[in-house]
């Protein structure tokens, strides 16, 4: 069919082919599309920005592929719709961008001027941090291409990643010259040799009641080319030779975290000598009945405190968010951690800038239930002392 | 002996007034004296658990009061279904507030657990409760 034939159709012109003509046309046309369509699907498929199960491409600008969960993706448009009624409308200190009080740039990529709340800006960092881990692997290395694919597959993505915002200043107005474009330093924080992937620790993290920042000689003296490995082998050898014999793995924003299962304390926030790792308040016993126990007991007066340590290794500054954690959700964590590096986070190296920082979470448990104890009673160099686990690192060749 | 509907108002009343005061006391102990505690969840579960059938008590007191009607005889079967129900009602929802040192279990998850059968009996006795009176006042 020609297109002149097209045209006669068209201005109405007598013609008995022409709906036979113009339908097969339409239909050719159609035809084109949905080619056009599976071949995107399919390059789409197999391309490497598809997502591992749960997660949706974010879509905050053309061309964003990280990785979210459908929640934030609708987030995400939300926001970019109510981004001009969220603009100061004479614009202001950073030019006509300038946010109204209360919201700040996304910098879903560095040019990401989008007005949101904090909150969302500290989950979109949080996104980009993690972009490669949610992604799916090339299929050599999910299949055990070993570490040296993962590697190259690795720095392909560093060369496709958004740049991942490393620090979150706490600001209502977002200042350009005080917060430059972040550099892009993506890293991998999953496997890529095995198809396994770590399960990620909530970040920013909960509230804690106190935090430590280890000493990095503690965890590298004597270690040449020290690894995430043998970091992650040292902290777990001081952990495991004072008692910590559960230890669950997390991935964080550029690292990962090692977190301890909950333990009772004593009032030296020494490990209890008993129940150390029950959680179990004893009840009162009723024959023969002791009055005092009753009324300590009615009154919560009976309850012990309790400790979760997260050992977080990243060199991704951050500040605690978001609700305070439970005792059960920080019991679940020990739960659904894994329990080793995968291998090829392992043989990383354990970046020059990557800090390790303790993070206690204190609790009260009393028979009038739980409660997160916000500040603790003792700081973080107390609470790993008397935990015996500086001394043991200190002791460490 | 032939009860009164007065005196059968008045035991009622005296049954859920008297176990709803021993809660409210346990309860403003335990807010003003123990730093574990969680106020808010506490009254929270204390306040629809009585308040409903206290409510109803206090109305039909007054209404009586000012109606000065002569006294009738009452139906004992209700009234004494009346009664035991809200007398269960009360012992239940006294249990898990006095004798959740002995189990072991912290008190918001026993809470928790009671508002079960709580609702369950509280619907009873309340049901009773109304029919008794209505019945009566015809």
């Amino acid at each position: 069919m020609r297109i002149e034939d097209i045209k006669q159709c068209e201005i109405g012109k007598p013609c008995n082919r022409c709906a036979t003509r113009m339908l097969g046309f339409v239909g050719f046309v159609l035809l084109l599309g949905l080619l056009a369509v599976l071949f995107a699907s399919f390059a789409h498929a197999s391309g490497s920005d598809t997502c591992v199960e749960g997660y949706v491409w974010r879509e905050a600008y053309p061309g964003d592929h990280v990785c979210v969960t459908p929640d934030v993706r609708k987030q995400a448009a939300a926001d970019n719709q109510l981004a001009d009624s969220r603009r100061e409308p004479q614009g202001g200190a950073y030019g006509p961008d300038t946010c109204k009080p209360g919201f700040v740039w996304r910098e879903a990529r560095s040019q990401d001027h989008v007005c949101v709340t904090p909150e969302v800006r500290a989950q979109t960092a949080r996104d980009n941090g993690l972009a490669n881990a949610r992604r799916q692997m090339p299929p050599a290395a999910a299949n055990g291409g070993g570490p040296r694919h993962a590697e190259v597959w690795s720095a392909t993505r560093q060369a496709t990643s958004p740049p991942a915002p490393m620090a979150l200043p706490k600001m209502s107005q977002p200042a350009p010259e005080a917060m430059p474009a972040p550099t892009p330093v993506p890293r991998e924080t999953a496997t890529m040799s095995s198809g396994f992937r770590l399960p990620e620790f909530p970040w920013p993290p909960p509230p804690f009641s106190t935090r430590l920042k280890l000493d990095r000689a503690l965890l590298v003296a004597g270690q040449p080319a020290p690894t995430n490995g043998s970091v992650a082998a040292r902290m777990e050898q001081a952990l495991a030779a004072n008692g910590y014999s559960q230890l669950s793995y997390y991935a964080v924003p550029d690292g990962f975290a090692i977190v301890t299962q909950i333990e009772r304390i004593d009032d030296r926030a020494a490990s209890a000598a008993e129940q150390r790792w029950s959680t179990q308040v004893p009840p009162v016993s009723l024959i023969p009945f002791n009055l005092d126990a009753y009324i300590k007991a009615l009154l919560g007066r009976n309850g012990d405190s309790f400790r979760v340590l997260v050992f977080a290794f990243t060199p991704t500054p951050f500040a605690a968010a978001g609700a305070a954690v439970t005792p059960g959700e920080a019991m679940a964590w020990a739960e659904k951690g894994a329990t080793a590096l995968p291998a090829a986070l392992a043989a990383r190296p354990y970046g020059s800038d990557t800090v390790c920082t303790a993070l206690v979470y204190e609790f009260r448990i009393s028979s009038l239930g739980a409660a997160a104890k916000r500040p603790g009673a003792f700081n973080g160099e107390q609470h790993l002392r008397a935990a015996g686990i500086l001394k043991t690192l200190e002791r460490a060749p | 002996m032939t009860l009164t509907m007065h005196t059968a108002r008045k035991r009622l009343a005296l049954v859920w007034f008297l176990g709803a005061a021993v809660c409210f006391v346990v309860l403003l102990f335990i807010s003003f004296f123990s730093a574990d505690a969680d106020p808010t969840g506490l009254w929270d579960w204390f306040l629809p658990a009585v308040v409903p059938n206290l409510s109803l008590i206090i109305g039909v007191l007054v209404y009586a009061h000012r109606q000065a009607q002569t006294d009738t005889r009452i139906d004992p079967f209700l009234y004494r279904l009346a009664f035991w129900l809200s007398l269960l009602y009360v012992l239940l929802l006294l249990l898990p507030l006095l004798f959740f040192p002995l189990t072991g279990k912290p008190l918001p998850e026993l809470l928790s657990i009671s508002r079960l059968w709580l609702a369950a009996v509280q619907g009873l006795a309340t049901g009773v409760m109304g029919a008794f009176f209505v019945r009566q006042d015809k």
